[in-house]
């Protein structure tokens, strides 16, 4: 008996520990905010990952009630870590028990959301905003015949150029037209300042995902296959090492576009350029204000001259969770928060974020608003680089393996390709990676 | 009158008695672990959500390059943790005992509070300590020396390192505790008919004070194996996330969490944790039974 209660204590001791192992660090912090509540007004609750836009969907609420008095609603939007957050309403979803009405998922998870088919679609609640918004950036949330999701901003990618770095080399970054060019005067900066042009992540994928994206290419096929082995990957990767090689792009210290190191590099003049899209302003507003009218935005560089191809990249795709009761709601309160003018008005004014709706980027009362933080910081003006890229723009295909491959290329494959296996052939290495990916 | 004097034999016996106190702790295992681990097992032959069992289809993933490097991982921490884990906090906890120490409690607070510490706050000291920039603290110690800035937390070498230093500054303290708990129950009479018989400290320690010790040690083995294991909040707040670059700090865990919770590939989730499961008792069986605890003849 004695030995039977000592093995079931042991074996339960072992069990504990490995599960505790997962619960270590269950206190995310989570935080709550409301709109002003209205008697009568439908209960909403709402999950985002991001706590900046928690004041966005109160004051949304609010500006709803005001609209539409006939259907107020009472929306109690709570935010916690995001990796745990947005796991927990995984696991919620995958459960079908306690998910709340809508919430935000970023796009490296929406994937996950969109196979699971825990969402629902809301075509009907955005063809009244169809014509007026560059629609490709609410598509993209879709599987092809619905659309599940829309986006806080239109997410065009530019690159950013430090023009105090650009002038001592003596280079007009409108000069920069192809990527050649690009590398090109990345050497004569590199000559006259000893700083790199660039920087290319190895825990994420901005730069190769927007030079693939101009390719035309995606990674994954149009069944959702994962599909990073192909020749234009291939070739991204050789462009980057080349660049790597002769010391005109580094790797991104701390890895990544969103690591203290690499804020502290950027800010200290570190480096010449980097190509994110333009709700990176927030992050230079925030953190790297010694850079406050130093930096100048242009449009990314293109493969070949004449190239008109812009294309959008990040985002949160925000969505309506089955389960809820008040479905039609929750689709046009959503509908008019992401895509109305108010709403994108309040983007652009609060967060920085590029408008979705067309109208806005002729709007003088936003494009040469004095007051705006983010006209301030930069010495050029982004509405002209969104006018002239046009409503035809190539967004990722984050359908099928997409969160699996995504998973994959910011853990290993740019990892491999930019600092451990440099010598390896990129096709080779390509393959290889595209192995491990689980789908 | 016969009830109560039922109930009264119940609550007094004293075959029952033990049960009762360990009632609360059955219960919320079988809920909390049993109930998980037979659902565990019946999803890892099974794609979830949909819930359609797929027979061995889940443990194919046995054969992926990222599992097995999360399993080398995993043990390769598991082993040195444990060689470092298991003689340092002894000789400190030896040390802290000695009648020569002096600010014995303030050392023992000292070692003990990084146990309190939240991984959430440390994982974001450590961080930053071993960023790579030529200002971040590591650097500047290592510069003391003449040794360049490092990518400390991009290269294995230095990951290893990163971790164990967090895995030493952690749970030093709590090992040494078992261990002074241990030492302090050591009868004082066999120092002295040790020190009787002229035995130097040395000898002391290594004839009385070690072999007394071996049940500690034993505990202490078992749960540095299970914690080496199960090592995963380290890494994801070393590394800001379940992502280490390369998979330099992905461990088991790491790969189960990945799978089951950020891809919602629970089916593949369930199969990573059977198998994990099975590695953990396999470790601990065998240990136990190489010292003597599972196996031992009956002696009362």
């Amino acid at each position: 008996m004695k030995k039977l209660m000592s093995g079931i204590l042991v074996s339960a001791m072992a069990v504990s520990t490995v599960l505790g192992g997962m619960t270590a660090f269950a206190d995310d912090g989570s935080t709550q905010g409301t709109n002003t509540f209205v008697d009568g007004g439908t209960d909403i609750q709402f999950w985002t990952f991001q706590e900046l836009h928690v004041p966005f969907w109160t004051s949304m609420a609010d500006e709803w009630n005001k609209q539409n008095p006939d259907r107020p609603i009472n929306m109690t939007v709570t935010t916690g870590e995001s990796h745990a957050l947005q796991e927990k309403l995984l696991t919620a979803c995958a459960a079908g028990e306690g998910t709340p009405d809508m919430a935000d998922i970023e796009i490296g998870y929406y994937g996950s959301f969109l196979n699971g088919q825990y969402l629902i679609p809301i075509d009907d609640a955005v063809e009244p905003y169809k014509d007026d918004i560059v629609y490709s950036r609410v598509a993209m949330y879709g599987d092809g015949e619905h659309v599940y999701g829309a986006d806080f901003h239109l997410g065009a990618t530019v690159t950013y150029y430090n023009m105090d770095i650009m002038n001592e080399a003596g280079i007009d970054p409108a000069t920069i037209n192809t990527w050649d060019d690009f590398h090109e005067a990345g050497k004569t900066v590199l000559e006259k300042t000893g700083k790199p042009m660039a920087t290319v992540e190895v825990s994420d994928l901005f730069l190769p995902q927007a030079m693939l994206l101009e390719k035309g290419v995606q990674y994954v096929d149009a069944d959702g296959n994962p599909n990073i082995a192909t020749q234009e990957h291939a070739d991204v990767i050789n462009f980057i090492r080349e660049m790597l090689a002769d010391g005109t792009i580094q790797i991104t210290p701390g890895g990544g576009f969103h690591t203290e190191e690499w804020y502290g590099f950027m800010n200290g003049g570190g480096c010449a350029s980097i190509t994110i899209p333009l709700w990176y302003m927030g992050r230079f507003t925030d953190y790297m204000t010694d850079l406050k009218g130093k930096m100048a935005i242009y449009p990314m560089p293109v493969w070949n001259d004449g190239d008109v191809h812009e294309v959008l990249q990040g985002g949160t795709g925000t969505s309506v969770i089955k389960g809820t009761e008040n479905e039609q709601l929750c689709k046009d309160f959503l509908a008019f928060a992401k895509l109305s003018k108010e709403g994108c008005t309040y983007e652009w004014k609060e967060l920085g974020f590029d408008p979705i709706r067309t109208e806005l980027w002729d709007d003088p009362a936003i494009t040469e608003d004095p007051d705006n933080k983010f006209l301030q910081f930069f010495t050029t003006n982004p509405f002209d680089i969104l006018k002239a890229n046009g409503t035809d723009l190539t967004a990722p295909d984050i359908s099928g393996s997409y969160s699996a491959t995504y998973s994959v290329l910011v853990s290993t494959t740019y990892a491999n390709a930019f600092e451990n296996s440099v010598d390896e052939d990129a096709m080779e290495l390509l393959q290889n990676e595209q192995d491990t990916i689980v789908y | 009158m016969q009830k109560k004097r039922v109930r009264k034999s119940f609550i007094y016996s004293k075959k029952v008695a033990p049960y009762v106190f360990i009632l609360p702790f059955l219960i919320t295992f079988a809920v909390f672990y049993v109930y998980c681990i037979i659902s565990m097992v019946g999803m890892s032959f099974q794609n979830v959500p949909a819930h359609a069992w797929v027979g061995l289809k889940n443990y194919k993933i046995v054969k992926n390059a990222v599992f097995i490097k999360s399993l080398r991982n995993s043990i390769f921490y598991t082993i040195v943790s444990c060689a470092l884990m298991i003689p340092i906090p002894l000789v400190l906890a030896a040390l802290l005992n000695s009648q020569e120490m002096r600010a014995k409690t303030t050392f023992r607070s000292i070692l003990f509070i990084p146990a309190l510490t939240s991984v959430v706050v440390a994982g974001v000291v450590f961080r930053l300590m071993f960023g790579e920039l030529p200002g971040s603290f590591m650097n500047k110690f290592i510069n003391i020396f003449g040794a360049g800035p490092l990518v400390w937390l991009r290269t294995p070498g230095t990951v290893w390192l990163a971790l164990f230093f967090i895995c030493m500054w952690r749970w030093t303290g709590v090992n040494m505790m078992y261990y002074l708990a241990g030492i302090q129950q050591i009868p004082s009479d066999l120092y002295e008919s040790a020190e009787v018989d002229g035995a130097s400290r040395w000898q002391q320690f290594f004839y009385v004070t070690l072999p007394l010790l071996k049940p500690t040690a034993i505990y202490v083995l078992t749960i540095s194996i299970f914690g080496g294991m199960a090592m995963f909040s380290e890494s994801y707040m070393l590394f800001n996330g379940n992502k280490s670059p390369n998979n330099v700090g992905t461990t088991l865990v790491g790969f189960l969490y990945r799978m089951g919770l950020e891809q919602n590939q629970l089916g593949i989730g369930s199969a990573v944790g059977v198998i994990f499961l099975l590695i953990v008792i396999g470790i601990n069986l065998v240990q136990l039974t190489m010292n003597g605890t599972i196996g031992k003849k009956k002696e009362d």
